[in-house]
């Protein structure tokens, strides 16, 4: 599904990414841990192709398509998603807007079709549906936030999904709902899954099948979910 | 001017030229232009009775030189002005906002709040001229007045869910000159 080769990435200038390599099969979840300011969010902008970060040299190929040479809108559209650490609000645009404008790309939409499938996402996320039709995130908490993110997936029916740092900012309550609705998204859509944090409680809730150690943007150590409870007891030294 | 109304209870209008509108006691007007048109207009409200209140929207997309003017008189005690102007320009045209609002002295606990916003996607040569003739101490007073581009994190958030570039212009656009008073 995705194969990252000899990845260098710099930012003003500062190399973030330094040779590195991962490879992420269908169906399989992935953690990337490591303390702040390291280039775990690096590599989630550089697949979304963000242009404020530069790619020195590597590959970057999703099903054998070379994403480099892609725009953001297009790496979205092959089916990447990004659930990102820091949703935005938008003045004036409501998830219904931004939703049937992205899914009209590939075919007709049916929107009655539209928002009962957003209904219903609202319902599993335990989030008032009055949101669908105000301005995204506009007044909503951290978690409202990242549920809103989670809505927005389920809608666009990705392959593989990149949660960055997806606990931040919410309680254990709410982080519970979102991990179930990923959890179930992911069996139901076959679907690769790519954690990137610096704590690990949310792979309690998701688990992974390989834990990454990172540090001077490259990984330093793989393991399995063991590695996360090692990590949470000694620190990442 | 090319009209003028009386306005005495709570009234909701669109306008679409010159107007001078005077308030009665206790009236309130929402006047909403959403999209104008016009390339030049000027309206004065005169809050003349007390108690008085206008809530004022303005949202314009342009590809021309375009000029606005809003003139408020605060003219009795406890009257309030809200005043939210949004424009885009598409290209290197000049949009001017100008609101004059005015408290004469003894028109105590009157309320004014002006927001002036204009996106520009080309070169920007536009003006806001927020303008406050306060002869008064005792009232409220807010203005923000900003000229700038759409947030190119709003637009890598929109692409990341798969908008084109010009698909997240174009939403942000509606949602910055359509999306008040709903």
């Amino acid at each position: 599904m995705l194969n990252i080769k000899n990845l260098n990435v710099t930012v003003e200038n500062k190399k973030i990414l330094n040779d590195f390599n991962l490879t992420i099969k269908d169906n399989e979840v992935h953690a990337i841990m490591g303390p702040n300011g390291i280039g775990k969010s690096t590599l989630s902008r550089v697949i979304l192709r963000d242009d404020k970060y530069k790619v020195i040299s590597g590959d970057v190929l999703f099903n054998d398509t070379d994403i480099l040479k892609l725009s953001t809108d297009e790496v979205a559209r092959l089916g990447i998603y990004l659930a990102t650490q820091y949703p935005l609000s938008i003045e004036g645009v409501s998830n219904a807007d931004l939703l049937r404008t992205s899914l009209s790309h590939d075919n007709k939409i049916n929107l009655f079709k539209l928002v009962s499938d957003l209904e219903n996402s609202y319902d599993e996320l335990k989030l008032n549906k009055e949101y669908i039709h105000k301005s995204i995130n506009e007044g909503f908490s951290g978690g409202e936030r990242k549920k809103n993110e989670i809505i927005q997936m389920m809608m666009l029916k990705p392959k593989l999904i990149i949660l960055d740092e997806i606990d931040s900012g919410v309680d254990v309550d709410n982080l519970k709902v979102i991990a179930n609705a990923i959890n179930k998204y992911k069996e139901e859509n076959n679907a690769s899954i790519l954690i990137i944090t610096h704590y690990p409680n949310i792979l309690k809730y998701i688990k992974p099948d390989y834990v990454h150690m990172i540090n001077n943007g490259t990984i330093t150590k793989t393991g399995d979910y063991e590695l996360a409870v090692d990590i949470e007891r000694n620190g990442y030294e | 001017m090319d009209m003028n109304k009386i306005v005495k209870g709570n009234e909701i209008l669109e306008t679409t030229g010159d107007f001078e509108y005077i308030l009665e006691d206790n009236a309130h007007l929402n006047l909403i232009q959403k999209y104008n048109e016009l390339d030049n207009q000027t309206i004065t409200i005169n809050l003349n009775g007390i108690n008085s209140k206008v809530d004022y929207y303005l949202s314009t997309l342009t590809n021309k030189n375009k000029t606005f003017i809003l003139n408020i008189n605060h003219n009795n005690k406890n009257t309030i002005s809200n005043v939210i102007n949004h424009g885009v320009v598409l290209n290197d045209s000049r949009l001017e906002f100008t609101v004059n609002t005015k408290i004469s002295k003894g028109n105590s606990k009157s309320i004014l709040n002006q927001e002036s916003r204009i996106i520009t996607m080309g070169k920007n040569n536009s003006i806001i001229n927020p303008n406050m003739y306060i002869d008064e101490y005792d009232v409220e007073a807010r203005h923000a007045a900003t000229i700038g581009k759409f947030n190119q994190d709003n637009i890598f958030y929109l692409m990341t869910k798969g908008l084109t570039k010009e698909e997240a212009n174009n939403i942000l656009i509606e949602g910055f000159l359509g999306g008040k008073n709903e």
